[in-house]
């Protein structure tokens, strides 16, 4: 995300230490987080159990990033841009897109005590869409290895992205 | 002896023995149920939405109907209302024996209810020949069969076509009844056939002659007169033959019920089942769309409790060299100990596959006939064996991954 921004940030004349000043907040870990990856694990109608998580498993590195980029402060109003990125997953029956969210956050402070503040995070999404396939019995019977129903019943349970748009008005007040 | 002797004798002769039943009623639980292995498990939350109650609607929209009135029982005159129906169903010594013996509730709680399977039954649905001991007026040997597939799969979708048993009725009009029939299922898509019917090597002669087995010369001729009828061939012929009936369909047959005259099994009494054998002396894959049922024995249910092993009832065709071609089920029509013959047998296995085929459009028919026989009860003799072939019938199973599950 960093690298993203810098040379932009370069070129408005920002050295690193400006941009680094311009980081509100970054949280970053490893770990997939746009949408929910089933776990394999199910049990059938005449209760056999089964363990399908190799199925599931991711074949690359999961990122999940979210950085709050300052876009503007003075003395009275500030203006922060959340982004949001995730690279996505991979796995043999599960694949969800990377995905770029990116919000508005403005706050104004109307007095030395209030700040109001508008949030608007993931309000323009990119990617992220989520994409499953079925497995195979002996007979070539397509199953849904997430919860183990009959792939024609699986439709309305496959995963989507779960990122919502986020829009949330604040008040703080000191005292 | 031409074929068309033979067919005119001895579907005659197979009804009789399939549908005199009617039998007594009794009021002792049935407790076969309770054998079912599979575990009955609760709907999860993505397993929403369930099926039952349309699915119990459905049957009961369909045992009021009025092709299937009057239905009789120990304690009702008819059950011609939904009063009754609901009596009938709540009781658990009486009605619905078939979904309970085959543990048919637990697959409508998942919702496969057989909602947009074509079935096709190919009976006698003229001749009233069933007797109901209350009300005095009876069931067409057809209208059993289809209340008892209707019993398992209760949302398909049906058509019924005529195949007279009667001995006024020349084999002639025999064969092209069941030619029209096959055809009309073939053309209209339908995806499972039920043959309560069959021509057993014991000669029962209830149109006049001797009972006795057919000799070895006129058996053979039948064989090779069969192996010459374009109908046969169709049904049971190579899959991949462009002249046979739809790939997808499977055809659904009664074992035969001449077990007790006619003991070297099916593949030796059963004329069809005999014919498919010497087919596949040079066709390996015929009759691969062709599955036949056997009964279990009313006592069996007994025997659970004691723990004896479960029997093949006495009267029912072994599967003998159709081993890997057959498979069991009980017999009941609406009730415990209501009627016997594998003709009621079959068409729990024809219920079964609608629910099969409804949640896995693309089985074909041979395809479908090896997912009921691989995940049958092991019975008998470990593996597949020559009186139960591949099994009892587990529906439950059937509908669950077969072989494990993989990319």
């Amino acid at each position: 995300m960093l690298m993203l921004w810098a040379p932009g940030a370069q070129a408005a004349g920002l050295s690193p230490r400006d941009i680094l000043q311009r980081i509100d907040y970054l949280h970053a870990e490893d770990r997939h987080r746009t949408s929910y990856v089933w776990d394999g694990r199910f049990r059938t109608l005449n209760g056999d159990r089964y363990n399908m998580r190799h199925l599931y498993q991711s074949k690359r590195p999961q990122i999940n990033a979210k950085l709050g980029w300052l876009a503007h402060e003075s003395a009275n109003w500030r203006v922060t841009v959340p982004m949001h990125f995730d690279n996505g997953y991979r796995a043999a029956l599960y694949r969800a897109r990377p995905f770029l969210g990116l919000g508005l956050v403005t706050q104004w402070a109307t007095s030395q005590r209030m700040v109001v503040g508008l949030h608007l995070q993931d309000a323009l999404k990119l990617g992220g869409k989520v994409s499953e396939r079925a497995c195979y019995d002996g007979f070539r019977r397509r199953f849904h290895c997430g919860t183990g129903l009959p792939w024609t019943d699986a439709g309305q349970y496959l995963r989507q992205s779960n990122v919502s748009t986020l829009v949330k008005f604040t008040l703080n007040w000191t005292f | 002896m031409s074929i068309q002797n033979i067919l005119v004798l001895s579907l005659t002769l197979a009804i009789a023995a399939c549908g005199g039943g009617g039998g007594s009623s009794s009021d002792q639980p049935r407790t076969s149920e309770t054998s079912n292995p599979s575990t009955r498990i609760e709907p999860r939350e993505v397993l929403a939405p369930p099926g039952y109650a349309s699915a119990a609607g459905a049957l009961r929209a369909f045992l009021l109907s009025d092709k299937h009135l009057p239905l009789s029982s120990e304690n009702t005159d008819y059950l011609n209302s939904t009063a009754n129906i609901d009596l009938l169903e709540e009781s658990s010594a009486l009605a619905f024996v078939a979904t309970r013996d085959t543990n048919a509730e637990a697959a409508w709680d998942m919702g496969w209810t057989g909602r947009g399977v074509k079935v096709g039954h190919l009976d006698d649905f003229a001749t009233k020949e069933i007797p109901s001991e209350v009300s005095g007026r009876n069931l067409s040997h057809g209208d059993a069969t289809l209340s008892v597939t209707y019993q398992v799969s209760p949302e398909m979708t049906h058509a019924t076509r005529q195949l007279t048993f009667d001995c006024d009725v020349s084999s002639l009009q025999q064969h092209q009844q069941t030619q029209t029939g096959y055809q009309y299922f073939s053309d209209n898509g339908f995806h499972i056939v039920n043959n309560s019917f069959g021509i057993s090597r014991y000669y029962t002669a209830p149109c006049g002659g001797t009972p006795g087995l057919y000799s070895n010369t006129d058996w053979a001729s039948a064989i090779d007169s069969t192996l010459t009828d374009p109908v046969f061939l169709n049904m049971a012929g190579a899959i991949n033959d462009t002249t046979s009936y739809d790939e997808n369909m499977l055809f659904v047959f009664s074992a035969g019920n001449e077990g007790e005259f006619c003991r070297d099994g099916t593949g030796a009494c059963n004329l069809q089942a005999a014919a498919i054998l010497k087919l596949r002396e040079t066709e390996p894959t015929a009759g691969a769309r062709v599955l036949y049922v056997g009964s279990l024995s009313d006592a069996s249910s007994v025997s659970e409790i004691t723990g004896l092993p479960k029997a093949l009832a006495p009267y029912s065709h072994t599967a003998g060299d159709m081993k890997n071609d057959y498979i069991v089920a009980h017999d009941d029509i609406f009730y415990y100990q209501q009627g016997i013959g594998t003709s009621f047998a079959a068409p729990r296995v024809v219920g079964a596959a609608a629910l099969v085929r409804q949640k896995f459009p693309t089985l074909n028919g041979a395809n479908l006939k090896q997912v009921l026989l691989q995940s049958a009860d092991d019975l008998g003799a470990p593996g597949v064996d020559e009186i139960f072939g591949h099994g009892q019938l587990n529906v439950i199973n059937a509908l669950s991954p077969i072989d494990g599950l993989s990319e």
